[in-house]
This record gives structure tokens, C-alpha cells and sequence, in this order.
């Protein structure tokens, strides 16, 4: 039954580490960005969407300023 | 056999975490232009020059940016024995190309498309530059690039210049 445990253990520990490991690379350097970097791959590229969707967001939920203008999200202003 | 065992994943273990780590050590430039220098096709042109390595991409706005003040300083510092090599890390050889059509500037482009160069300077930000002095040590890095502090950056370099002026 120890043995069992220590091995489960030594599997867990084993699983852990190479999951750890296996993190160590994932991302894109700075010089690979590339086409990520053009301005219409940004989450914010479309002016015209970000402003209808900020209009829809803060009618309906009252929070106006959430975007980081002055305000404090009470929806008066 | 249990022990073994442990200690071959205390190993693993501590090998993945080394691994974990790596990219943190990996961004120490190298000390010496050997690097650059095997990429230029006349070896030993950078010899008792002053040098600065720019890594540069066509998509990079301040890398763009940063051409004309290059440019200027190539050719207000050239005589005094200062070189300007930039390595592009386009994938796209053509983008850079085109980019160095409007630009044409007057001095050495390497092209790194495999980022192997890149990746050897442990590059954290775009653009990058290295200064190495006449003896080919690194001197400075700089990261990105500021309008406000061009005038502290070409001081440095024409310090150098004068301090390690060929005798």
C-alpha cells in the first residue's frame, strides 16, 4: 500500500513537472508578431464597433466611465 | 526501487523547473559581436568601430520611426569610425524590402528571418539596440525607442567615439 502511494506520488510529481515545464515557452517572442502586430489584428480595431458596442454596454448597464473616461460608473453623467 | 524512483522524479523535476526558468537567463546579450560578425559577409569590418546592433521589423511602428534618426547619426558619426548594422526579423522578406525602398538607408542590413539572431540577444522589446565600443564589448542596450532620448543615447555614442578614438 506504501509502495502504491510513493509511486502515485512519484507519478503526480512526474505529471506536475512536465506540465511545469511544458509552460515554459508558450507565448510569442517580440520578434514574431508580425501580423499580430498590423492594427486591424487589435481587440479595438473597428471605431465604429468599439462605439456602438460601449453605447449598448453603458445603456444597459448603467456604466458610463467603465471605458477609463472620467466617471465613476453611476451612469449621471 | 522506490527510491530510485523518487529520485528520478526529483530529476525531472528539477530539470522541467530549470526549463521554467530559462527564458528569465536567456536575455543576457552577447558580450561580443562574434555573432554579428559571422553573419556580415565581409568579416572583420566592424573591427575597432564603434557598432550599434538594431534589431528592427517593418510591422514596428517605433522601429520605423527610429530609421531616419539612424540614418542622421550613420552619417554625421561614419568618419569617426561609427556603424549602424541592422538585423531585420521580418518573416516576410518582401515587407522589408519594400519598407527599405521608401527608407534606403546608408548603412548594413542583416536579415534574421529565422529570429536566430533575435533569439541569441534575448530581445524583451522592439526595437532593441546594442552598443558595442572599438574593442567589440557591449557597452549599452536600449529598448525601444523615444523621441525625448535620442540626445542622451548619440551623447553616449560620441563619447565613445572620443573616448576610444584610434590612436
Amino acid at each position: 500500500m506504501k509502495r502504491i502511494i510513493l509511486l502515485m506520488i512519484t507519478a503526480l510529481i512526474v505529471a506536475a513537472s512536465l506540465a511545469l515545464g511544458g509552460c515554459s515557452h508558450v507565448g510569442v517572442k517580440v520578434w514574431e508578431h508580425d501580423i499580430l502586430a498590423k492594427p486591424e489584428m487589435q481587440l479595438d480595431a473597428g471605431a465604429n464597433d468599439r462605439a456602438l458596442d460601449d453605447h449598448i454596454y453603458f445603456s444597459k448597464e448603467a456604466s458610463s466611465g467603465g471605458r477609463g473616461f472620467a466617471g465613476g460608473g453611476c451612469g449621471c453623467n | 526501487m522506490i527510491v530510485s524512483t523518487s529520485r528520478a522524479a526529483g530529476l525531472v523535476l528539477l530539470l522541467s523547473l530549470s526549463l521554467f526558468v530559462s527564458p528569465a537567463f536567456s536575455s543576457d546579450p552577447p558580450e561580443t559581436l562574434a555573432d554579428v560578425d559571422s553573419v556580415l559577409a565581409s568579416n572583420g569590418e566592424l573591427d575597432g568601430k564603434v557598432v550599434l546592433v538594431d534589431f528592427w521589423a517593418s510591422w514596428c511602428v517605433p522601429c520605423r520611426i527610429s530609421f531616419p534618426w539612424m540614418k542622421s547619426l550613420a552619417e554625421r558619426y561614419g568618419e569617426q569610425g561609427f556603424v549602424v548594422v541592422a538585423v531585420n526579423v521580418d518573416k516576410d522578406h518582401n515587407s522589408a524590402v519594400e519598407f527599405l525602398k521608401q527608407s534606403d538607408p546608408p548603412f548594413t542590413i542583416i536579415y534574421d528571418s529565422t529570429g536566430s539572431l533575435a533569439e541569441k540577444y534575448g530581445l524583451e522589446a522592439m526595437p532593441t539596440s546594442f552598443v558595442y565600443g572599438r574593442d567589440g564589448k557591449l557597452r549599452s542596450q536600449h529598448q525601444g525607442f523615444h523621441g525625448e532620448d535620442t540626445s542622451k543615447f548619440e551623447t553616449q555614442i560620441a563619447e565613445l567615439l572620443r573616448k576610444e578614438a584610434k590612436k
